[in-house]
């Protein structure tokens, strides 16, 4: 019985996990190419995160082979042990934006060179609460592209049929003029309001 | 090996375009049990370590000055992160190859949250040789998103809407099991209507 319910543990540690290590690698790169320390502090939280979640998970896969065959559970230690790498390697590219400046191959490796990304927070007033990305239309209205929402301690990134709430932080990238935009739909308050 | 000319900014660019796709097929070998996929990250791992060999051979020849290698030096980290990633994920994918099996019940339920990659090759007299991606309408009418073009030597890596499809790509999708058995069938020209 508690065998089952370790199993069941391990699955969804992986699914996280497997999750957190394809946005680090995401967010490194985002970070070094918009030289944005924002993102690569999230890609050092993200770190942090992944080697808690892996010490968990080996201790549970530990445990579960007492009651099932060691041998079919060595496959998730393996994964740990890699996972724990692709972590420490995307730290290290994220690093690189703690630097003086960023090396002009980076700026010549971004696609757009006028894009920006920004990250802001859902206001309590903001139209974009109880929303999906599609209904708002964002990018059609905004010609920004919101790659991540960051809820609590949570990240989301499948945005299909996520609905906004109050004090989701959302990161976004697109060309310049789209800030305004997005700075108006989440209710930023502007300094003229004041 | 052919000559290939590519400047620090092109190997760059494809060690992030690697690093970004090869982890998320290594996952999907080991929980859908996939040799074919297990192998196309032996290959992008192998294609990482040709590029950090290159990127290396050009920083050696461009460092003059101490400030010169002081800056490259950034760059070579990177790539070598990079690597580091490629690698990890060959490890992953090895396990399929190795004898370790993943007990039942894990892979179970991995399975029925994870979205299933495919590997397709579009074949003389499918509907797709000649279409853009846009019109193809593979996402909208069956699920299955291109992640990866391996055409010929080269790869694309995340095609545009407008990247025409030609015969002999071997196409890399994301979607659901039934989305996959469609798009077989559209690729081998059994199957002329799926276009909403």
């Amino acid at each position: 019985m508690s065998g089952e319910i370790d199993l069941r543990a391990i699955k969804d540690l992986l699914v996280i996990i497997k999750d957190i290590s394809e946005l680090m690698i995401d967010l490194a790169y985002t970070s070094l190419l918009y030289f944005n320390k924002e993102i690569a502090e999230e890609v050092f939280f993200l770190e942090e995160r992944m080697d808690k979640l892996n010490y968990k998970l080996k201790l549970i896969t530990l445990r579960a082979a007492r009651s099932e065959e060691p041998e079919k559970l060595m496959a998730i230690l393996e994964i740990a042990d890699a996972v724990e790498r692709v972590a420490d390697a995307s730290l290290k590219i994220a690093e690189n934006v703690f630097r003086k400046e960023i090396h002009p191959v980076f700026v010549d490796a971004m696609k757009e060179a006028d894009e920006i990304i920004i990250k802001e927070t859902v206001n309590k007033n903001s139209k974009m609460i109880g929303k999906t990305v599609k209904e708002l239309k964002i990018k059609t209205n905004t010609g920004m592209h919101i790659f991540l929402v960051k809820r609590g301690n949570e990240y989301i990134y499948r945005l299909d049929n996520l609905r906004f709430k109050e004090n989701d932080i959302i990161f976004a990238e697109g060309p310049e003029d789209g800030k305004k935009e997005i700075e108006e739909l989440v209710g930023k308050e502007s300094v003229s309001d004041l | 090996m052919e000559k290939e000319e590519m400047n620090v900014k092109d190997i760059f660019t494809e060690m992030k375009d690697i690093s970004e796709l090869v982890l998320d097929l290594a996952y999907s070998s080991v929980f859908f049990d996939n040799e074919e996929i297990a192998e196309e990250v032996k290959e992008l791992e192998e294609r990482m370590s040709e590029l950090n060999y290159k990127i290396k051979a050009i920083a050696m020849l461009a460092a003059r000055t101490k400030e010169d290698a002081e800056n490259l030096s950034e760059i070579l980290e990177v790539a070598s992160a990079s690597e580091e990633i490629a690698n990890a994920a060959g490890d992953i994918s090895n396990i399929i190859k190795r004898d370790f099996k993943i007990h039942p019940i894990i892979l179970q339920a991995l399975r029925e949250a994870e979205e299933k990659i495919a590997r397709v090759r579009i074949k003389k007299g499918s509907k797709l040789v000649g279409m853009k991606v846009k019109e193809s309408e593979l996402a909208t009418a069956i699920g299955e998103y291109i992640i990866s073009i391996k055409r010929g030597k080269k790869r694309i890596y995340n095609p545009d809407k407008e990247t025409v499809l030609m015969e002999g790509d071997i196409l890399i999708v994301r979607g659901t099991e039934e989305g996959e058995k469609l798009l077989r069938k559209i690729c081998n020209g059994e199957l002329n209507e799926w276009r909403n």
